[in-house]
């Protein structure tokens, strides 16, 4: 997690848009991370991120320090990629296209079997397992920091958390974890 | 224990590095094959994520960041800055005293990015401070140089276009990629009244070998808005020449190294804020402004601007990349006549008439696909090829047959980045060939021409100025204009020379005296041309022209700033004999004029030729005064003399013809 220095923050929040640039420099790959797990599509993630930022900025007066700014961030983009699955969902091409499993990423990015089969599996993790996944194990939040952007109890996103590496597991094969190390 | 007890415990340890998990829960794994295996695949899940779940991140900041800029443009409007403005400014040059310093420490080095918030302005005038505006257009050639990209967003007001559009906006986005990619679009945010008016949307893009403006076409002259029927027009340049100023890429409202090219011109106003960004001001009359408006009156219908009006430039004290500037009418009675006449209402000297702000600026580099020129087609197209042909850029660097053009042992540090060939044709019978240097904004070009034919000098007009280079050349000189770069000309006894670019007067200089060339006066023949009714002779010194003058020549002895004598010209028919000299100032002379005096015995007073010119008084004579050719013209000991200079009013012009004197006696 890339969190900022509390004086750049200050500075954005006193108007200071440079300080606000900083701020979008240092947290805008965490932030289209998330949001291209929670999207699973670069584009969309692209918007996400955008309009988090951008949300961000009109309330940043808001944002009283009790958490990281990255972690206050990051709840943004969680409710800007809910907002923009729920738009997309609206939308019935978008939705037969997601349905028919087009990603237009898949057939650029050079990547291993390995790796399509573990993004395969993360990405068939229902929304509430993945979403703490993405922030504990990709973006590498803790439980406190998760929870505060997911609005759930600690305890809860423990729970959540290994049910997520137990399917995990059993879309992967179990076996096949196993015998690696 | 049970598993799933334990595989939580587990899990949970992995996540808190600092909790050990529970003994429990370790003995129960280490006995439990299925929870050792969940234990397994759990770390190689995260080494795998971690390693293997990162995606390519995608730079969003320049689009995140436009996108606020213009979020603030569209719901914040444009503050009224001249009610911020320090009392020093707003006052204009007449209240300045003296030439002010500047904020110590003018670093060129550049941001990422950053937007600038509105207004904002604070006056913070300083004394004491260090750097002396004949710094400035050194620093702006180091800034220039370490220009990759640029991206930047200006929200633009015009006032008083039409009596019936008091107000109009514009939204100008600006993009470049060194060398030569250059794209701005403009659109026109106005509310327009019912009517035909023509929205003034235009773009302009390059990529160096071809280029496109598209917009409307500026109404006829003497036609007043909203002038129906203006259509909207394409041009499209293909086999462009590097850094062509016929089909120009308007850099200035980047780094304005043209407008402040030369600091006789500048007046520094002192250390001041745009937003939250720390700026120098500067300010100038806009007649040495106009390559800042380039990148929007390329196409399109503006409301005029007075020579002497006021132009005050808020220069990013980092980057001199100009964040705001605004154009305050100058004052006085023939301003408000020229007003009248141009149909515009009575204009305040303190309220600006048109308002330019950079809401974001990044130098984050453009892709190259943002200046794509679009196939030419349809009607209304207007395309021209140029015929230039590009060559690769290691043939000018590999030795061998055929000989290739000479290059410059110096070229600033720019790099070569195109050479080619424009190949002769029945309209243009002889071969150029040509070098572009570039680093950032800053760039040069070196043209080897053979085969020349006329009897001129290649590239320069008849009142270039003779200029000795570094090593003893011989070499003619025309400052730039608001069409044409600063150049130099050499002539050697094989081919001739070109050298031009938007570099300052003395590394211009410096480059064409390392070309490994002779270079030599131009032949007699070049300077002297005869028709049938007499005789022109130019490229003289103002001392041989008033050699051979056989009447009483006046010279001025003081001059304006920066002005000073470049070329002299005598003309002789059967009944006139006339002397003419130019003055320009060095750095640019945008209209391209500068200053001419033009004395003649044998001649009179012409007659009148348009209705607003009116007598004054010149020198204890009655002489004219004609605005739209800003000349002055009277007869004084039986020899006609008249100055004429765009960048001149009535008041400018009756001073230099008030300190006259007979040559000889001029200082």
């Amino acid at each position: 997690m890339h969190e900022p220095e509390p004086h750049t923050v200050r500075l954005a929040q006193a108007g200071d848009l440079a300080a606000f640039e900083v701020l979008v420099r240092t947290c805008q790959a965490d932030a289209w991370r998330y949001a291209y797990h929670l999207t699973r599509d670069r584009t969309t993630a692209e918007d996400v991120t955008q309009e988090a930022f951008v949300r961000a900025f009109r309330s940043l007066k808001t944002f009283r320090g009790q958490s990281k700014f990255a972690s206050w961030l990051m709840r943004i983009v969680h409710n800007c990629a809910v907002d923009a699955q729920l738009r997309i969902r609206r939308d019935r091409v978008l939705a037969e296209r997601a349905a028919s499993g087009i990603r237009e990423e898949r057939a650029v990015a050079p990547a291993t079997e390995d790796r399509v089969r573990l993004q395969e599996a993360v990405d068939r993790l229902p929304t509430k397992l993945r979403e703490p996944f993405v922030l504990i194990e990709v973006l590498g939040y803790d439980y406190r920091e998760a929870a505060a952007v997911l609005g759930v109890p600690v305890g809860t996103l423990k729970s959540r958390m290994h049910r997520a590496r137990a399917s995990l597991m059993g879309f992967l094969g179990t076996e096949e974890a196993a015998d690696e190390v | 224990m049970r598993c799933e007890q334990a595989q939580r415990l587990l899990s949970e340890a992995m996540d808190e590095p600092a909790a050990a998990a529970p003994v429990q829960a370790e003995a129960h794994a280490g006995a439990c094959p299925r929870c050792a295996a969940f234990v397994q695949g759990a770390r190689r899940i995260r080494r795998s994520v971690r390693f293997e779940l990162a995606p390519a991140v995608p730079d969003l900041a320049p689009a995140i960041m436009e996108r606020i800029a213009a979020g603030q443009a569209d719901t914040g409007g444009l503050r009224s800055p001249a009610a911020r403005l320090p009392a020093w400014v707003r006052r204009g040059a007449g209240s300045y005293s003296g030439r002010r310093a500047v904020a110590a420490g003018l670093a060129a080095g550049l941001v990422a990015g950053f937007v600038v918030t509105g207004g904002g302005l604070v006056g913070t005038r300083k004394n004491g401070t260090a750097a002396l505006a004949a710094e400035i257009p050194q620093k702006l050639v180091r800034a220039a140089e370490a220009i990759s990209g640029y991206r930047a967003t200006f929200r633009i007001l015009e006032r008083n276009w039409a009596p019936s559009v008091p107000r109009r906006t514009f939204v100008a986005r600006v993009a470049f990629r060194a060398p030569e990619g250059f794209r701005v679009e403009v659109s026109d945010t106005t509310t327009y009244p019912p009517g035909p008016w023509t929205h003034n949307d235009a773009s302009l893009v390059t990529n160096g070998r071809s280029w496109r403006a598209a917009g409307p076409e500026p109404c006829p002259a003497g036609v007043p808005p909203p002038c129906p029927g203006s259509a909207r027009v394409e041009q499209v340049v293909t086999g462009r020449p590097p850094f062509d100023q016929s089909s120009p890429m308007p850099t200035d409202v980047i780094v304005p190294m043209t407008v402040l090219a030369a600091a006789d011109r500048v007046r520094v106003l002192g250390p001041d804020r745009v937003g939250s960004r720390p700026a120098v001001a500067v300010q100038m009359a806009y007649q040495d402004a106009t390559p800042l408006f380039a990148y929007l009156t390329f196409l399109g219908s503006w409301r005029p601007l007075y020579p002497q009006d006021r132009v005050v430039v808020w220069l990013d004290r980092e980057t001199w990349f100009p964040l705001r500037y605004e154009v305050f009418p100058a004052a006085g009675t023939e301003r408000a006549r020229w007003a009248r006449q141009a149909g515009l209402p009575r204009e305040s000297p303190d309220r600006p008439v048109f308002e330019a702000v950079a809401r974001f600026v990044s130098t984050s580099v453009p892709s190259r696909r943002a200046f794509a020129v679009p196939r030419a087609g349809g009607v209304g197209v207007s395309t021209l090829d140029e015929g230039f042909e590009d060559l690769p850029v290691y043939v000018l660097e590999t030795e061998g047959s055929p000989p290739r053009p000479p290059r410059p042992a110096w070229t600033a540090g720019l790099r070569l980045v195109r050479f080619g060939l424009l190949p002769a044709t029945e309209s243009r019978p002889y071969r150029e060939s040509m070098q572009g240097y570039a680093d950032g904004v800053a760039w040069l070009t070196v043209t080897q021409v053979t085969g020349w034919n006329e009897r001129r000098a290649f590239g320069v007009g008849p009142f270039a100025q003779r200029v000795a280079l570094p090593q003893g050349t011989q070499a003619l000189y025309e400052p730039a204009t608001s069409t044409d770069a600063r150049r130099i000309a050499l002539h050697t006894g094989r081919a001739e020379y070109l050298v031009a670019g938007n570099l300052p007067l003395a590394d211009l200089a410096r480059v064409a005296g390392s070309l490994p060339v002779h270079a030599v006066a131009e032949p007699q023949r070049w300077r002297v041309h005869r028709w049938s009714g007499g005789v022109v002779e130019d490229g003289l010194t103002v001392r041989q022209a008033v050699r051979r003058a056989r009447f009483p020549v006046l010279l001025p002895d003081r001059l304006p700033t920066g002005y000073r004598a470049a070329a002299a010209e005598t003309v002789r028919t059967p009944d006139v004999e006339g002397l003419t000299v130019v003055f320009r100032r060095p750095g640019a002379e945008l209209d391209g004029v500068g200053l001419r005096l033009y004395q003649a015995a044998g001649q009179s007073l012409p007659p009148p030729s348009s209705a607003d010119e009116r007598l004054v008084g010149v020198r204890g004579a009655t002489g004219r005064w004609s605005p739209q050719e800003h000349q002055l013209e009277w007869v004084e000991a039986g020899v006609y003399r008249s100055l004429a200079g765009p960048s001149f009013d009535l008041g400018g012009m009756l001073r230099v013809a008030g300190s006259l004197l007979p040559a000889g006696g001029a200082g």
